[in-house]
């Protein structure tokens, strides 16, 4: 009978070819899906390092500046009211966000020269300081798909200044969202 | 010399490889296996096909779901800890820039006390 042997092979293959195809739709799924939980899984370890860090930073000897920048930037990353500003500003990008007006210039400084006081006297403090916005930043990233890469540019100079860095995505997020201030410069002056 | 031993080797070997796929390479052989059997059986092949796209696209459904399943838990794992822990830290650590600011906020006294500190 050739013409049932033949349409049981023609039936095989198709079969074949079918479930083969499914197979593979399949895999790029699971191989999505593994990588979206994977970041997951990093975002909350980031999540708790953040926390853990920001809670070794409640000492009599952390600067004002330094412990306000601190909050702002942690409440900035999780607040939900200004997620999707910050989202958007930093798919935009940071660095056309900068502002160079001369009180934020001096804003920074003053952060700046409170973490290079605090590493010289309390390295300590300094590190969990660090920790607190390179994880913070970290964890943002990954929790939000939407941000998906955005930062991997900016790891290097994550890295090598991280409170450049986080001033400058402050920045970028105070502009965009018109609720954050620049950093507290009256505060810290006073 | 066993005849048997590669081929259990290869099995083996196979059952490893696909270990990391789940469930889907048993659900695909099976639904293959199913599929010829019936139509050597005299099913009608078109009928078989459909059966199986079926069969294979509620598997998949399946899979998505679970997998649906899982980041929602994990996204909720991650809210719970920003909103319990974090929440927390950041109340200490307003309050402990609370206590710090009233620290450095100068008093009506200050300027009285160097003053007094000048004159010895």
């Amino acid at each position: 009978m050739p013409t049932t042997a033949s349409s049981l092979l023609l039936g095989g293959v198709a079969i074949i070819a079918m479930l083969s195809a499914g197979f593979s739709a399949l895999m790029s799924r699971h191989a999505l899906h593994a990588k979206r939980e994977r970041e997951m899984r990093e975002a909350i370890d980031l999540l708790r390092l953040h926390y853990d860090a920001m809670g070794r930073m409640d000492d009599e000897a952390t600067p004002e500046g330094i412990l306000e920048f601190a909050l702002k930037l942690s409440r900035m990353l999780h607040d939900p009211t200004v997620r999707e500003s910050t989202i958007r500003v930093l798919r935009e990008g940071i660095d056309s966000a900068d502002d160079h007006s001369p009180d934020v210039i001096k804003g920074t400084d003053i952060v700046y020269e409170e973490y290079k006081i605090l590493l010289r006297m309390r390295p300590d403090l300094a590190t969990a300081f660090i920790q607190s916005i390179v994880s913070g930043i970290l964890a943002f990233e990954k929790r939000w798909p939407e941000c998906a890469g955005i930062l991997s540019s900016h790891v290097t100079r994550v890295v090598a200044s991280p409170v450049e860095e986080a001033q400058r995505i402050v920045r970028a997020a105070d502009r965009a969202t018109g609720l954050w201030s620049v950093p507290p410069i009256d505060a810290v002056a006073a | 010399m066993k005849p048997t031993g590669g081929m259990g080797a290869t099995v083996r070997e196979a059952i490893r490889a696909l270990k990391p796929y789940g469930a889907a390479p048993i659900v695909i052989v099976t639904l293959e296996a199913l599929g010829v059997g019936g139509m050597a059986a005299g099913a009608p092949p078109v009928w078989v096909i459909v059966l199986s796209a079926l069969l294979f696209g509620a598997f998949f459904l399946a899979e998505e779901r679970k997998a649906e399943w899982r980041r929602r838990e994990q996204e909720l794992d991650f809210e719970a800890l920003e909103r319990k822990d974090g929440a927390a830290v950041r109340r200490k650590l307003d309050r402990r820039l609370q206590r710090t600011k009233n620290k450095n906020q100068p008093t009506l006294f200050d300027g009285e006390e160097s003053a007094n500190a000048n004159d010895s």
